[in-house]
């Protein structure tokens, strides 16, 4: 019984690392444009897909998932951050100055888009994608039996997130970046160029789409071109959750999703498990019920009440 | 007469079809402090925002140092040279005070004069140096004050606009802004234009002032000659007509 307990919780980790990798790319974006970015689930199949030659065939060609560990993971997350900074220049720039709401409609359309290009190029077929097998032998710790990619993905997620961290305390550019997000009109009055500071965070939302890409297409070994849509709805919610504008909070928020789907799923009895979703969803409502401004309290908005 | 270093002529700045600005001409000599005083809603603000480039004016021409800035954004107007402390200050209150500092130094193309800037704000401004670790929305309304004046110094801008330095502040403290102010004219060579609800205040501190009313200037004058003009009073406060002499003292 207890070894069941910590293989959930150790699967349930492993969701919540990813999820939120996830909300932590939409809060990025979220921070500067004051927009959720719908097609930030794109961005994560378009990372998967780029592993694989484009073709209408059942079984996958490998193209970036040939490469060497080192150059794959570094291939990926660079398609996918041009993919990103593309869709900055085509979609997003040429709205600058438009209501959130037109950019979020925007990001909509763009991640139709996306999905419709992949469908083309690789046919509607989900495919498998075999990448690192030997990931998913278990790992034998204490009496439980740990497949390898979780501790991958619980580690890359928490290395991720330092290193964001680091970024946005450490260094110039970062600290930019979080005034721009606190007040952009006040940042670039100060001489902030709102294009580049916007383009750093696509590019690096993108870097983390691109990670989360290669955790779920290892993880599944399957991809689809609907495949970042549940991830997007997840993170999504992570990010509302956790307290809109706030880094920590979406990081946050986006692991609670993703832990507590995971222990529900593993603790709801058999007749409701069918309904996880729904409970957890009920969950949300009700956080949102007792705490409307999130999990974490943005400072500017802190003034304001 | 010193150079001319703002020169704004007859700009017009609407919100939709209002507009806010009408036909506004100014100028701000070199090392000059210019107050523009009026009542609320006269459109002092919006002139400030749109000599920044926070909004495009409509029709009409801002030259700085003689090169045009109208339509230009506003990150590229502050590597020019300006700096605009808007009103209510906007203090990025979850960075640190030095975090804001530094933020300020994004317009400075001579990043090796950072440090030195940082150094010089810390010393005009103690207080600072005391809480730079700290979250800068725990500081008080005049600290939060002495930060802003210290952000837009460290651009290493030459001309320095500010909305209301007195807002939300005690009278004393309001004194010891003004004298900061004129201090850091006297010492660094640094032009102001500042906008100022209290006509006394103005007077006491500027080399000139213009009167905005109604989206109009409808006076403007040297401040040693006009202490004690009735048709000073009468432009700000709107009784009667608008003064003859518009324009005088330039």
């Amino acid at each position: 019984m207890m070894g069941y307990f910590s293989q959930t919780v150790i699967d349930a980790l492993s969701w919540g690392g990813l999820y939120a990798l996830a909300a932590l790319g939409i809060g990025l974006l979220y921070g500067v444009l004051r927009v959720i970015n719908f097609a930030h689930g794109d961005f994560i199949t378009v990372g998967a897909f780029s592993l694989i030659v484009p073709s209408t065939q059942a079984t996958a060609q490998l193209a970036l998932g040939a490469l060497p560990a080192p150059l794959l993971i570094i291939g990926t997350l660079l398609v996918v951050t041009l993919v990103a900074l593309l869709s900055d220049l085509l979609v997003f720039r040429p709205l600058r100055g438009a209501t959130p709401s037109t950019i979020m409609i925007a990001s909509f359309a763009l991640g139709y888009v996306i999905q419709n290009i992949v469908l083309l190029l690789y046919s509607s077929r989900p495919k498998a994608v075999d990448l690192w097998p030997e990931l998913n032998e278990a790992f034998g710790f204490a009496g439980l039996r740990i497949p390898q990619l979780q501790i991958w993905t619980v580690t890359v997620a928490a290395l991720l997130m330092v290193a964001l961290t680091v970024f946005l305390k450490a260094s110039s550019y970062g600290i930019e970046m979080r005034a721009a997000s606190e007040d952009l009109r006040m940042a670039r009055l100060l001489g902030v160029r709102a294009n580049r500071v916007i383009a750093l965070a696509v590019a690096l939302s993108g870097a983390l789409a691109g990670a989360v890409s290669l955790i779920i297409a290892t993880q599944s070994g399957v991809v689809s071109y609907q495949m970042g849509g549940p991830v997007m709805l997840f993170a999504f919610i992570g990010t509302i959750i956790g307290g809109m504008g706030s880094l920590v909070g979406s990081a946050l928020g986006g692991f609670a999703v993703g832990f507590s789907s995971v222990i529900l799923q593993a603790y709801l009895p058999d007749d409701i498990r069918p309904f996880r979703d729904a409970i957890l969803f009920a969950l949300v409502i009700l956080i949102l019920v007792i705490r409307p401004q999130g999990l974490i309290l943005v400072k500017t908005m802190r003034e304001r009440v | 007469m010193a150079e001319i270093m703002l020169q704004v002529s007859n700009m017009w700045v609407h919100y939709g079809q209002v507009p806010a600005v009408r036909n506004l001409s100014l100028e701000v000599h070199r090392n000059e402090i210019v107050c523009v005083v009026g009542p609320n809603g006269a459109g002092k603000s919006t002139m400030l925002l749109a000599v920044a480039g926070a909004l495009t004016p409509t029709k009409g021409e801002v030259r700085l140092n003689g090169v045009s800035v109208v339509g230009k954004a506003p990150e590229y107007i502050a590597k020019l040279g300006i700096s605009l402390i808007p009103e209510g200050r906007h203090i990025f209150k979850g960075l640190t005070v030095e975090e804001n500092l530094k933020v300020g130094a994004a317009a400075n193309a001579d990043r090796s004069s950072v440090e030195n800037n940082l150094r010089t704000a810390y010393s005009v401004f103690p207080v600072l140096a005391e809480r730079r670790h700290g979250a800068a929305g725990m500081l008080s309304g005049g600290e939060q004050q002495q930060l802003a004046i210290a952000r837009a110094l460290m651009s290493g801008a030459r001309l320095i606009m500010i909305d209301e330095p007195s807002l939300g502040l005690a009278p004393k403290i309001t004194e010891k802004v003004f004298e900061v102010l004129s201090e850091l004219r006297r010492s660094s060579g640094l032009t102001l234009l500042i906008i100022e609800q209290n006509l006394k205040r103005a007077l006491k501190y500027s080399d000139r002032i213009y009167i905005l009313r109604n989206s109009e200037i409808v006076f403007s004058g040297r401040s040693a000659e006009l202490q004690a003009s009735d048709d000073l009073h009468s432009a700000y406060f709107g009784l009667g007509q608008a003064p003859s002499n518009v324009g005088a003292g330039q």
